[in-house]
């Protein structure tokens, strides 16, 4: 049985202004069918990239991405009825038509008949929690709404293959949770439905996937079930770092490798969490910080999580722990 | 090959639905738009009254219902590429299993539907507030000439929609220079082409190659100047002529661009 999606050495520079940028490289990737797989990066990653390759949006600049077997360059035409895109940073449709409107409106761009354009509306506005405002005008909806009718269009036509960029971004805990839930029951079961999910929040990628790609630079850095990337680090050790520091001492917390930090604002108080192979090596980070005139507040011992993972495997970059925010 | 037919009509009946819908349920934005150009219109078949030229005054009548169309050409089909764009509709447009050209069919459609009852209240407001003598001998011969004009003005919006489709703000500059220099040249203020014309024959030649032009001058005589069919022939050989020509240009040169932009990843980068 041929892959949901497969890539071979692919490669896209983009070429701006006289400068190159590698978005990816060398990226090898086998996708099978019925569940749901993460990409996984901060931004800059590729992410994007590689997806925009695998729905016939952008061509790579070498190697090979294939679609249920298909050639993304030379056989889009066979793949696009298989796919539908759904991007949490845009908001698609019309404002001044109603949503059950713009819903029968991306429907007809893939020739469903009348009676299952219809039912299947009818379906997805069910599915998706929009029956109180179908007939509202998609300009009076809120954020979160939006996005779940971005979502019902991306299911109107069934895809075998549903790509979900970001599809959580900017919106409330109800509602990224609503959506998340919405996504498993519909790869649920052996449907064969596939869903290729980009995403910078690791509890949602963690909580969703069957197996995920760590991407970083362009480039796959892990690739694996959540538990098996766990594994990467079941032998590590971590700390968990509450300091305050003035600010012009803020720099040196590049020197703390294998490190992500969160910042209070308010307070200015720093959570750094540290993946260390010894305990003792966090002597000397707490000794970096007091150097500068930083105080450390809390020195905690912690279980590795997939956040770990993930700052081993990227250096703990633009990272968001919160997926409720 | 029947089905995939169907399947773009239903595309291009998809879209038109869209844009004559949105229209409607702000039917101020009709009003707005139909006032401004029957100011000029005003003006300019006030002028050529109180210079004794009667004819002309109805002649303004007829290009200021055709400026909304030059207008919504320029502002609502050569440039909504960029708004769908930067909505993400792009995207979904090009994903979607159908001919992009549905998309701009379906467009074109809307757009004529919407400005001809623009076009429509202009001169009927007009030729009444005016008291301009209409003098149609032939409907047939309005008709003829209206279906080509828009045909050949649409598909050069068609053209210029899918020139502009990886350009962002660009496009606006652009729309910007060309909106004067054919409300000129086309013959909306007066004729162009012809007896009337003030132009040497080189001006009227470059002016004859924008469908706007022969258009407009068409419908001037059939529905000031009471021509018939066989009066106007030439008009709606130039316009077959147009048409034939921008549309299959415009076809060719949307599948070209959409492949340059998948190729240079321009179609949906919106920094660029």
């Amino acid at each position: 049985m041929t892959f949901a999606a497969e890539t071979v050495n692919l490669g896209r520079i983009f070429k701006n202004r006289g400068s190159v940028v590698k978005a990816l490289e060398d990226v090898s990737l086998q996708i099978g069918r019925g569940q749901i797989f993460g990409l996984l990066g901060p931004n800059g990653a590729g992410k994007t990239t590689l997806v925009k390759i695998l729905t016939t949006l952008l061509m790579p600049t070498s190697g090979k991405a294939y679609v249920y077997g298909y050639d993304v360059v030379n056989e889009a035409a066979k793949i696009r009825p298989l796919i539908n895109l759904v991007s949490g940073a845009d908001t698609p449709g019309y404002g001044l038509i109603t949503v059950r409107e713009n819903l029968w409106f991306y429907s007809m761009l893939y020739g469903l008949d009348r009676a299952t354009a219809k039912q299947r509306i009818k379906t997805v506005i069910e599915q998706v929690g929009l029956k109180e405002v179908e007939n509202e005008l998609l300009r009076n909806l809120s954020t979160g709404y939006r996005q779940r009718m971005n979502l019902a269009r991306g299911l109107v036509n069934e895809p075998a293959v549903l790509f979900l960029d970001e599809p959580t971004i900017g919106l409330d805990a109800v509602s990224a949770r609503n959506i998340r839930r919405l996504i498993k029951e519909w790869v649920k079961g052996d449907s064969g439905r596939t869903v290729i999910l980009t995403s910078h929040y690791m509890a949602e990628v963690e909580e969703m996937c069957a197996k995920v790609a760590v991407l970083n630079k362009g480039r796959i850095v892990a690739i694996g079930s959540p538990a098996e990337l766990r594994s990467l680090v079941a032998e590590k050790t971590v700390a968990v770092i509450e300091a305050w520091f003035p600010s012009e001492a803020e720099p040196i917390l590049d020197k703390i490798g294998n490190a992500y930090r969160t910042r209070d604002p308010a307070t200015n108080v720093y959570r750094i969490r540290v993946v260390v192979d010894d305990w003792d090596e966090t002597a000397e980070i707490v000794n970096i910080i007091t150097s500068r005139g930083g105080k450390v507040l809390s020195l905690t011992k912690a279980l590795p999580s997939f956040e770990d993972v993930y700052v081993k495997l990227v250096g703990g970059e633009e990272i968001v722990t919160d997926v409720e925010t | 090959m029947l089905q995939t037919l169907k399947h773009n009509l239903k595309a291009v009946y998809a879209r038109t639905y869209v844009r004559v819908i949105s229209t409607f349920r702000e039917p101020e934005w009709i009003l707005t738009e139909s006032l401004i150009p029957l100011l000029v219109v005003f003006a300019a078949a006030t002028l050529y009254r109180v210079s004794g030229s009667e004819q002309l005054a109805g002649f303004a009548v007829v290009g200021g219902a055709m400026m909304a169309f030059w207008d919504n050409v320029l502002w609502l089909m050569a440039s909504q590429f960029y708004w769908e764009k930067e909505s993400g509709n792009l995207d979904l447009y090009i994903i979607a299993p159908i001919s992009k050209m549905s998309i701009l069919l379906g467009m074109s459609v809307g757009s004529i539907i919407n400005t001809s009852v623009r076009a429509v209240l202009i001169v009927l407001i007009a030729t009444y507030v005016l008291n301009i003598r209409v003098n149609v001998a032939d409907p047939l011969a309005v008709l003829l000439v209206f279906v080509m004009t828009m045909s050949a003005l649409y598909g050069l919006g068609m053209l210029m929609s899918s020139l502009y489709m990886l350009y962002g703000r660009g496009a606006y500059n652009l729309n910007d220079i060309l909106s004067e220099p054919v409300y000129l040249l086309s013959g909306l203020y007066f004729p162009t082409i012809g007896r009337f014309s003030p132009f040497p024959w080189v001006v009227q030649f470059l002016a004859s190659l924008i469908p706007l032009t022969f258009g407009i001058d068409g419908l001037r005589r059939t529905i000031i100047l009471g021509q018939t069919v066989s009066e106007i022939l030439p008009h709606i050989g130039v316009l077959s002529i147009l048409s034939l020509v921008l549309i299959p240009l415009a076809w060719r040169t949307l599948i070209f661009m959409e492949n340059l932009g998948r190729r240079e990843g321009r179609l949906s980068l919106r920094w660029i």
